[in-house]
């Protein structure tokens, strides 16, 4: 079971303020987890580089 | 204390708030299941449970956070949240316990740098938590609870939240435009705070599995919209009496597939001498002091 597994099955009477923050801190670490995903998820994709002409191969390619 | 019977001596409902007024627009044999018999099925009841913890948690978040500050607030409404909720069972895919304190947290501080300012009542006090009576025509009771009066850009208006599973969109909002619920808070807010409440604005939470993602909207209503509301509500509720006085409950089949199917679609779809062992199989009668009552106080 999990550190918050275990303060969501402690009674809530009995959470010292030191749980209850470790409760708020554990949700607000996991909102940021979603928007840092989220955020990734909405770039642009990259150009692919391959795009550029590639001059040391066009030169092999000449002999 | 118990509250007292929505019902008057003959048994007709005296006393409605939203819900209640819903049910007898949606299908009058709903209504008769819901209110009059107190049947829920098991799976409403977690959304229930849900929405309303989750309603408190924010209304008292921010009575407490004009004298405690913002973080004993939150430690404050976390607590009561899960001390509420405490040998809840969910049977519900995405609302249970731990998504319901994700959703407080991450609400808050969604909207942390963005407050609506609270619409401070002429003798100075926040218009927070007001639970309304307003007598009407025809001796009937209009009764709710309004968590927040807010300003925007110059104008009152209504505060709710709504959770949800699905994705919101402008398209989710507009479910809101002829409803019965916006209705009435923007009626109430205006005859019990003397104050031109112009809409409800609705901040609603979207609850997934991995995360709560919440969207803010609006819906208003005219003076216009309003007195017709108003006309047809009585109307509506006059059926429903009409209905229990003469112990009369037809369905309105139009209601049966609306928002994913009635909840009673597969009761009432049976032959009515075999429909009492669905009731008991699918549903839970609740006693009558659990039972909806527009006047019990939050």
């Amino acid at each position: 079971m999990s550190d918050l597994s275990l303060l969501f099955a402690t009674d809530p009477l009995e959470l010292t303020t030191e749980q209850l923050d470790q409760i708020i801190t554990e949700m607000r670490a996991a909102r940021t987890r979603f928007n840092l995903g989220a955020s990734v998820a909405a770039k642009p994709p990259r150009k692919p580089s391959t795009l550029k002409p590639d001059l040391s191969l066009s030169l092999k390619l000449d002999f | 204390m118990a509250a007292p019977s929505p019902f008057d001596s003959a048994g007709l409902q005296f006393a409605w708030d939203s819900t209640s007024i819903k049910l007898a627009q949606a299908c009058l044999r709903k209504y008769q299941y819901v209110m009059l018999e107190g049947w829920r099925s098991r799976t409403e009841s977690d959304h229930l449970t849900f929405g309303a913890a989750y309603a408190t948690a924010l209304e008292h978040f921010y009575k407490s956070a004009e004298n405690l500050g913002p973080d004993e607030a939150l430690r404050e409404v976390v607590r009561e949240a899960l001390t509420s909720t405490w040998g809840w069972q969910s049977l519900h895919n995405t609302k249970n316990r731990e998504t319901l304190i994700r959703s407080i947290v991450w609400y808050l501080d969604e909207f942390r740098d963005d407050p609506l300012p609270i619409l401070r009542l002429a003798d100075g006090r926040p218009a927070l938590e007001h639970t309304f009576l307003l007598p009407v025509d025809d001796n009937l009771v209009f009764t709710g609870h309004i968590d927040r009066l807010v300003e925007y850009s110059g104008g009152p208006y209504v505060m709710d939240q709504k959770t949800t599973a699905s994705t919101v969109t402008p398209y989710w909002f507009e479910q809101f435009s002829m409803d019965t619920q916006m209705s009435m808070y923007t009626f109430a807010g205006r005859a019990v705070y003397g104050t031109p409440v112009k809409g409800v604005i609705i901040d609603a939470a979207q609850i997934a599995v991995g995360f709560t993602r919440f969207t803010r909207g609006f819906t208003f209503r005219t003076d216009g919209h309003l007195d017709e509301w108003y006309g047809d509500t009585l109307y509506h509720i006059s059926l429903a009496r009409r209905a229990t006085a003469e112990q009369y409950f037809p369905t309105n089949p139009s209601s049966c597939n609306l928002y994913g199917g009635c909840a009673f679609r597969k009761v009432c779809s049976r032959s009515p001498e075999h429909r009492l062992p669905f009731l008991k199989g699918d549903f839970i009668q609740a006693p009558e002091h659990e039972r909806w009552n527009p006047l019990r106080t939050r």
